[in-house]
Formats: structure tokens, sequence, C-alpha cells
């Protein structure tokens, strides 16, 4: 019986991947290339999801030392980035359980009890012009902080990251139909919030 | 049809429902003012979620990170171009003193290396080699300089360029070594 050599299968790279062999061959630059092409996300979602600016940073520089610690890891025939939101996640997420106490009493407040967040504060700091798209973004972003952590973590991975459903499901190891119904149930609370001043209107 | 729960709603709005679906609710919206007032509610929020304000990261982040991990290279790399470059001084002001058209320097090793034995002759001979070479180097440098110019250029006008670059690459670099020291001892 004749045999044929098993063909190896070709991997082409992206340019994540092209820098990561580079990393593997102890080029700094780099490194600093890939850090500097993911630091400003990285850093939004982990200071979103812990609020807290020192801790953020604390947290970014861990991530980044934890990618560099395990790059050998990494497995060619994923995307990097989901990679490397995951390891994100998993490092956020076990900060915030071993700080429980001060997260919970932050999560325990509804969106409108919430002084800095509120609504009505909101306005009556505008008063009634008419806002522009940036102001109402950013009052939005207001409000997003100020929801519960697990459903603000889906929104933060699917609008700051632009993950998918699936992608964010892999990371977070929830159900893609949890993962969707923890995103409308955001936008919902988000919603039920600008109502209330008639902001979008 | 009954109004649609919110649920329902953004399925729709994400392209998550099959063509029969999507075409009862596109029906419903437009009898129904009050979901479709939520419809355009919901629009809004998807549109001003894409695209979020993103604030900058301290730039001690990426300067932490790349200190930690590589920690030796910046500083013994310094540490390294200190000693090239006081060496390169002390070679260029010995060729200053002796006036660079004059070995004599050179001349004085040899004899000495050949009037002394073991390892200190062989010292000698390196020194000797390394100052012949760097000397071919500053005489190549100078011919090649004088006939760019098209001007014989004096020992005065050679020493004090030379100098002068020599003090300010000096002064740099223990500028740079003082520096990267006292981060290493932080």
């Amino acid at each position: 019986m004749k045999t044929f050599p098993v063909e190896k299968r070709k991997i082409i790279l992206d340019d994540d991947q092209v820098l990561i062999k580079k990393i593997r061959k102890g080029n700094k630059a780099a490194f600093e290339e890939l850090m500097r092409k993911y630091n400003r996300k990285i850093f939004n979602f982990v200071i979103r999801m812990v609020r807290n600016d020192e801790v953020a940073v604390e947290l970014t520089q861990d991530f980044f030392i934890k990618i560099y610690t395990v790059i050998d890891k990494y497995n060619f025939e994923y995307k990097f980035s989901t990679w490397a939101y995951r390891i994100c996640y998993n490092l956020v997420i076990d900060h915030i359980r071993k700080n429980q106490i001060q997260i919970e009493s932050l999560d325990n407040d509804t969106v409108s009890q919430k002084e800095i967040v509120s609504s009505e504060n909101y306005v009556k700091d505008v008063g009634f012009r008419i806002l522009s798209d940036e102001e109402v973004k950013t009052h939005l972003w207001k409000l997003v902080d100020g929801i519960p952590l697990k459903f603000r973590e889906v929104i933060l991975l699917r609008y700051i990251q632009e993950l998918k459903y699936e992608e964010i499901a892999d990371i977070s190891g929830l159900p893609v139909g949890t993962v969707k119904n923890r995103i409308f149930k955001a936008k919902e609370m988000l919603k039920q919030e600008i109502e209330k001043d008639g902001m979008l209107t | 049809m009954e109004c649609l729960p919110e649920e329902r709603l953004q399925d729709y709005l994400e392209g998550g429902l099959n063509t029969m679906e999507s075409s009862l609710i596109r029906d419903h919206l437009l009898v129904c003012p009050g979901c479709g007032a939520r419809q355009k509610t919901y629009l809004k929020i998807n549109k001003h979620l894409q695209h979020p304000p993103l604030l900058n990261p301290p730039d001690s982040i990426i300067t932490h990170v790349l200190r930690t991990l590589y920690p030796g290279t910046t500083f013994y790399f310094s540490v390294l171009a200190l000693i090239a470059a006081s060496f390169a001084f002390l070679v260029t002001w010995i060729y200053i003193y002796f006036d660079f058209s004059n070995s004599s320097l050179i001349q004085a090793l040899k004899l000495t290396s050949k009037s002394t034995s073991g390892w200190i002759a062989n010292l000698i001979k390196v020194i000797s080699s390394v100052f012949s070479m760097v000397y071919a180097s500053f005489k190549a440098i100078h011919s090649f300089v004088s006939y760019l110019l098209r001007i014989e250029l004096g020992p005065e006008i050679v020493r004090g360029v030379v100098s002068a670059l020599s003090m300010i690459f000096l002064y740099s670099l223990i500028h740079l070594f003082s520096r990267k020291f006292k981060e290493k001892r932080k």
C-alpha cells in the first residue's frame, strides 16, 4: 500500500502573528509595537471594568507582562486578539473577585442612584439645549460605567474590543445566548435611563 | 400582532431573526407608534455605542513594562557606550597631543613591548595595535575631509573641532549613564 507524506498545513500569518514570531526571537521593538497597538483598547476596557485609574494602569501593565511570559504558549491557528483579550478578561475578573466587597458595593446601586452618572444631573448641567452627537455619546458611555458588572463587561467587549457574540462567549466562558441576552438587557437599562431625560428625542 | 418584547425588537435590529419573522416585525413597526419609538431609541443607542470615546493611556505603561521585561539591555548598553566613548576620547586627545601626523606614540609603545616580557608585553602590543588602527582611521578621515573641503586642515582646526565634538559626546554619554544609573537604583 502506497503512503503519501502528510502535507503540513500552511498558516498565513497576520500582522500580529508576524510580530509574535519576532518577539519570540527576542525582538524588543516588535513587543513595543504590539503593546502600542493594543494599549489603548486594553486600558479603556480595564478602566471601565475596575473604575479606578491607578488599578487600571497596574492591570494593563500586568496584562502586557503576562502576555510576554506566556507568548510561547500562543497557538498560531487562533486569532491573537481573542487570545489576548481572554487573558486580559481573566486578569481583570480575578482582580475584581479578590476585591469583591468594593465592587459589589458599587454594583448594588442602580444606574439612576449614582450621582456621577445621573441623567437628571447631566441635563441640569447642560440645560435644555440640543446636545451634540459627541455629548450624547459621552453621556451614554457614562451610563454604561454605571450598569452592573455582568452587563457592563459584555458591552465593553462588544463595543470597545469590537468582538462578535461568539468571540465574547469564547472569552468570558458564557454561552452565546447568555452573552446576547446580557447585551440586550444592558441596552434596555440604558434605554430606560435615557428615556427619563429625553436625551435622545 | 402584539407589541414587541424588548429582546425580540433588539434581535430584529441586530439582524438575528429569519426573513419571515423580520417581515412580520417590519409590518408591525409601520403601524405601531410605541414600538416605532422604541426602535428609534435602540437605533440611536446602537449608533452611539459604536466607536466609544477612548481615553489615552499614560505612556508610563509601556515604559514600565519594557523596563521590567528588558531590564539589563539599556543599562549595560550605556555602560559599554561610556567605556567606548572614554577610550575614544582618550585616544583622540593622545592623537591631538602628539600631533596627528606623528606616530611617535605607537613607536614608543612598540619599543616598550620589546623591552618587556610576559603579559605586560602582550598588553602593550594589544594597546599599540588598537592605537595603530585608530591612528589609521584618523588619518583616513583627516585626508578625506581635507580633500572634500579642498584645504589642508592644520593641527589647530583639527584640535578645535575634535575637542568640541569629544566634549559634547562625552557629556551626553555621562548624562545618559547617570540617568540610567539612577533609574536602576530606583
